[in-house]
């Protein structure tokens, strides 16, 4: 079956629970977009034929069994433009098959902004998190494709403690967010790219701490948190 | 000496009244801080007596009556922001970890083989949408006797 240009991405590594949001995910955004093609990244072992069913593309050669496995499928989605969707997401609303409508011309990566209320870290005196990388639509340019990658080869020395930083400026408690590794990659690097905010974000990524009024229309996408204690 | 140099040390330490406000309704007594030159804060509840309480005349003296009424007006708006605030804080809690406890068991519906494999869509679509725990066992269940029967009839 060949690759259509546009599709969706997930990921599913280390613990079968993430393989279970992301069909639970996955199979939202079918009810929703029939249409769309959806690429899952996971594990030999964990796929069976009913995965198929969900999944029109399921890639298992050399994915690291890797909490940000999502990291190292970035750079080697099959599409043209991708959007990414975190495994403890759900697709609420038929307009995600309007979500590439919202990307906008010259801007490589579409993201939602952090709500410092909602986040467990957002300020720190180096800076502050302020993209949400749970949901965003990438393009894949050179430019972007060489930030994935970066993303994972840094995510990767940032986990193994080979990367260290100034922790006067940047808190030691950073460590365990790539959306630490995002920042610093956007901020203090050659690597950084075009990024800009989808147009009422909230609806494309409603994190379930948020407040309702974060939004006046439809949620989209509503993100919850995946049960710490969940097998 | 040594009396004489404690002396001289409790004689150089001052202390000033700071943030009163009325403990009472019938503003009888006065909620305080005393705030010592040596660093130490202590709390302290000031009536007046009949021979006349020097901490009451002075609180009463440096900051007036008007002044300890606005401050007892501030400190309950506090206070009953703070409680509200809590409150709030608690109830958005208790409604996440519902909501929490609410995906669990979707998930561990959609892990079961019947309703991971249904091609009945709607079926799974209401699941999703489910408000309460009970409802997903509910639909569930139908779900799944759906689906057993379909194989039975198949």
């Amino acid at each position: 079956m060949e690759i259509p240009s546009k599709g969706f991405l997930y990921a599913a590594s280390v613990e079968k629970k993430f393989l279970t949001g992301a069909i639970y995910s996955a199979t939202s955004l079918k009810d929703y977009y029939p249409k769309a093609h959806v690429t899952l990244f996971t594990h030999k072992e964990w796929v069976t034929d009913d995965l198929y069913n969900t999944f029109d593309h399921i890639v298992t050669e050399d994915v690291p069994n890797n909490a940000r496995a999502k990291l190292w499928a970035l750079s080697r989605t099959p599409y043209k433009h991708t959007v990414y969707l975190d495994s403890d997401t759900e697709i609420m609303h038929e307009d995600i098959s309007t979500i590439f409508d919202y990307h906008t011309k010259g801007i490589d990566l579409m993201i939602t902004k952090i709500r410092p209320y909602s986040g467990k870290i957002s300020e720190f005196p180096g800076g502050n998190l302020t993209d949400h990388c749970g949901m965003f639509m990438y393009r894949s340019n050179k430019k972007t494709i060489e930030f994935m990658q970066q993303w994972y080869q840094l995510w990767f020395k940032q986990s193994t403690r080979e990367w260290n930083w100034d922790t006067e400026l940047y808190p030691e408690e950073l460590r365990s967010w790539d959306q630490w590794t995002y920042w610093w990659l956007q901020n203090q690097t050659k690597y950084s790219i075009k990024r800009a905010y989808l147009q009422d974000d909230a609806r494309w990524n409603f994190i379930n701490t948020y407040k309702e009024d974060e939004t006046d229309k439809p949620i989209v996408v509503y993100h919850h948190t995946l049960p710490k204690d969940m097998i | 000496m040594v009396e004489d140099s404690l002396m001289e040390n409790e004689e150089q330490i001052t202390r000033e009244i700071k943030h009163p406000f009325w403990a009472t309704d019938e503003k009888t007594q006065i909620i305080c801080q005393f705030h010592y030159s040596d660093g130490r804060v202590m709390e302290a509840a000031v009536s007046d007596t009949e021979e006349g309480n020097p901490d009451w005349k002075e609180i009463i003296d440096t900051f007036g009556t008007e002044a300890i009424d606005a401050s007892t007006e501030k400190f309950a708006t506090e206070r009953e922001n703070a409680r509200k605030l809590k409150e709030q804080q608690q109830k958005e809690s208790e409604d996440r970890a519902k909501a929490d406890a609410l995906f669990t068991v979707k998930l561990e519906a959609f892990e079961i083989p019947e309703i991971k494999n249904s091609t009945d869509r709607v079926s799974k679509s209401r699941i999703r949408k489910a408000k309460s725990i009970m409802e997903v066992q509910v639909l569930t269940t139908a779900l799944y006797m759906k689906e057993i029967q379909d194989g039975d009839t198949e």
